[in-house]
């Protein structure tokens, strides 16, 4: 991380902490800081398969949705006189207490979602391993699509998952059910939920900023840049595209995961293709494989959507136009600055003149294949301090 | 050191290499000359790991590697320079070097070995801040051998090394790869179209046609084969 980085990351999550004291914890201000602080998550959880490992993804909603789910599912379980239930039957009403309503539950719960999806991005990966990328933006797509209309599917007689669902009604968590994380309720508009949401956007910067400058980020960016070439240089590709799959629909689940604290109910028919679309547009505004391009992107497009809800002055865009919208900027955008807005920044830490010029000269045979390993570093070691 | 025993590789319902047995000792250049589409560039990409032989086997000091994931083979020593170079266009000649010494923990060997590619190729040195994709195609076939030997193999296979270059840049090359060879012991084994040049480089040579070894001897023995000369050397 540049200086620069380090100074306007320090600036944003200071503004970032201090928001709520100036915006408060309740209205719309905050409530579109939290939608932007989690579609922020899970724009940073797709760049780690599209920016970083040079895929495309065309069903990350998936992620979303199932993290969604398990969450509310997990919050939903309850203790009932005959056993254990889920509180989200739209038919029947469960009475009893929670089973995961211990203070600090939502943390395992929130993990859970993140490993179910972190298994969810490993199988959907695992068929599109053996051919060459474009598979995978097809795979992701059919899967989304696969999993969205089952999650509606309620013919009585198949297999009905709107049971678990909700189907088109969607999921609400009973008020009885809200978890609580430090003695406080994790609303939407309480003080915990903003910084639960900021912390865990923090996390994913991190965690994505620390893949991204390892090894196996290293291995991710040579698998983008030529696959072949990887594997010629002893890159095990297939491994590392399942590291990317896995990290990102983990960090994707916890989004989803936020989703569910966030809006109180989960309807999959709000959660369609055009969610995916809306992420990966964010992530390609900002700059593919740039986390704060990621991030500077999304929370762009999120802000630009909660303008267009606006009245303007007695004209408003229609909720299908906002699409056209962010076409036409995808468009501007890829038409004068095709590396997004803020494109990462090419780290190539150059070999000085005087370690050019150690490196160079007079020492014999550094490179002699007959000698172990261990020999020509002492060699190399000893020329270095020779000069 | 490599052994290739009655190997054959499909592509779908191509029959590409119709058992095919070749040997490659220590400290020895092999070349493999042939037609296009005989399968020259197949045998190397089966014995990195990129290709499955349908049958066969491959051994490499005595293991089998004919199942090993290509990182492995690399791992092993065992390193391939693909056709058409494949440097990464958009990493530095210095990043495409370190990239070649990934799978290697050992940095202050890594630092020396990087001097001594500079050695190998100084124009890599006056190069190794820019793009390699902004390097001419001499340069970047520089670049693809050079981030082979990083990764230190004992045996490096070469494909095409001589693919739409100059003349001269060829001549260049072909030295260092001679050099390589006799300065270090580096055992390499070569496929390449110009095969008066391989010949005159290498020990040894398979002659292939559609898929299987039609001839194998002395590199000058091939050189002198009246059937080789005119079919691959263009002379009578």
């Amino acid at each position: 991380m540049s200086r620069t980085d380090a100074v306007f990351g320090a600036l944003a999550l200071l503004a970032a902490i201090v928001f709520p004291w100036l915006a408060g914890f309740r209205g719309t201000l905050p409530n579109v800081a939290l939608y932007v602080g989690i579609y922020m998550i899970l724009a940073l959880g797709l760049n780690v398969v599209v920016g970083f490992t040079g895929l495309l993804d065309l069903g990350y909603v998936a992620f979303l949705a199932l993290g969604a789910i398990v969450t509310a599912l997990l919050l939903s379980l309850t203790r009932t006189e005959s056993g254990i239930d889920w509180a989200i039957g739209v038919s029947h009403d469960v009475v009893g207490e929670p089973l995961l309503g211990f203070d600090g539950a939502i943390l395992i719960i929130l993990l859970a979602a993140g490993l179910a999806c972190a298994l969810l991005g490993v199988l959907r990966g695992i068929p599109t391993l053996r051919v060459r990328g474009d598979y995978y933006a097809i795979v992701t797509l059919g899967i989304a699509e696969i999993l969205y209309e089952t999650a509606l599917w309620d013919d009585t007689n198949l297999l009905n998952f709107t049971r678990v669902t909700g189907g088109a009604f969607g999921i609400k968590l009973p008020s009885s059910h809200v978890p609580h994380l430090f003695g406080q309720k994790l609303y939407y508009d309480q003080p915990v939920f903003y910084y639960l949401v900021l912390a865990l956007v923090v996390s994913a910067f991190l965690l994505t900023h620390h893949l991204n400058r390892s090894r196996v980020g290293r291995a991710m960016a040579a698998i983008r840049l030529d696959e072949t070439a990887a594997r010629a240089c002893g890159v095990d590709v297939s491994r590392h595209k399942l590291i990317a799959f896995a990290v990102s629909g983990f960090v994707g689940g916890i989004g989803g995961g936020l989703y569910t604290l966030w809006s109180g109910t989960v309807a999959v028919k709000g959660l369609d293709v055009w969610q995916s679309i809306l992420i990966l547009c964010g992530v390609v505004l900002g700059g593919m494989g740039s986390i704060r391009g990621t991030a500077v992107g999304i929370a762009g497009l999120m802000c630009l959507g909660e303008l267009l809800r606006e009245d303007f002055g007695g004209v408003s865009v229609p909720p299908e136009a906002r699409f056209l919208i962010y076409g036409l900027l995808l468009i501007i955008v890829m038409r004068f600055r095709p590396q997004g807005l803020l494109p990462p920044v090419r780290r190539s830490r150059a070999v000085t003149d005087a370690e050019h010029a150690a490196l160079t000269t007079g020492h014999a045979r550094l490179y002699d294949l007959r000698a172990p390993a261990g020999a020509a570093a002492a060699a190399g070691a000893d020329a270095v301090e020779g000069t | 050191m490599l052994v290739l025993d009655d190997v054959h590789v499909h592509y779908g319902k191509i029959h590409a290499l119709k058992g095919v047995s070749i040997e490659v000792r220590e400290g020895e250049i092999v070349t493999i000359i042939g037609a296009n589409g005989a399968g020259k560039s197949t045998t190397l990409q089966t014995v990195s790991g990129l290709l499955r032989p349908s049958s066969g086997t491959i051994t490499y000091a005595g293991q089998r590697i004919d199942a090993m994931a290509p990182s492995d083979i690399v791992a092993l020593g065992l390193c391939h320079t693909p056709e058409g170079r494949r440097i990464f266009p958009e990493l530095t000649v210095d990043e495409n070097l370190s990239m070649g010494a990934y799978l290697r923990r050992d940095r202050a060997a890594i630092e020396a070995d990087r001097g001594r590619a500079f050695e190998l190729f100084p124009i890599l040195a006056e190069r190794r801040t820019q793009h390699g994709g902004t390097l001419s195609g001499g340069e970047q076939q520089m670049l693809a051998i050079a981030r082979s030997l990083m990764s230190r193999p004992k045996l490096l296979m070469l494909d095409e090394p001589s693919l739409g270059l100059a003349p001269i840049i060829v001549q260049q090359i072909f030295q260092t790869i001679a050099r390589l060879n006799q300065d270090e012991g580096l055992t390499i084994l070569l496929v390449e179209q110009n095969a008066a040049l391989a010949l005159r480089t290498a020990h040894r040579g398979y002659v292939y046609e559609t898929g299987r070894v039609t001839m194998e001897d002395a590199a000058s023995a091939l050189a002198a084969d009246e059937q080789v000369r005119a079919a691959y050397l263009g002379s009578i």
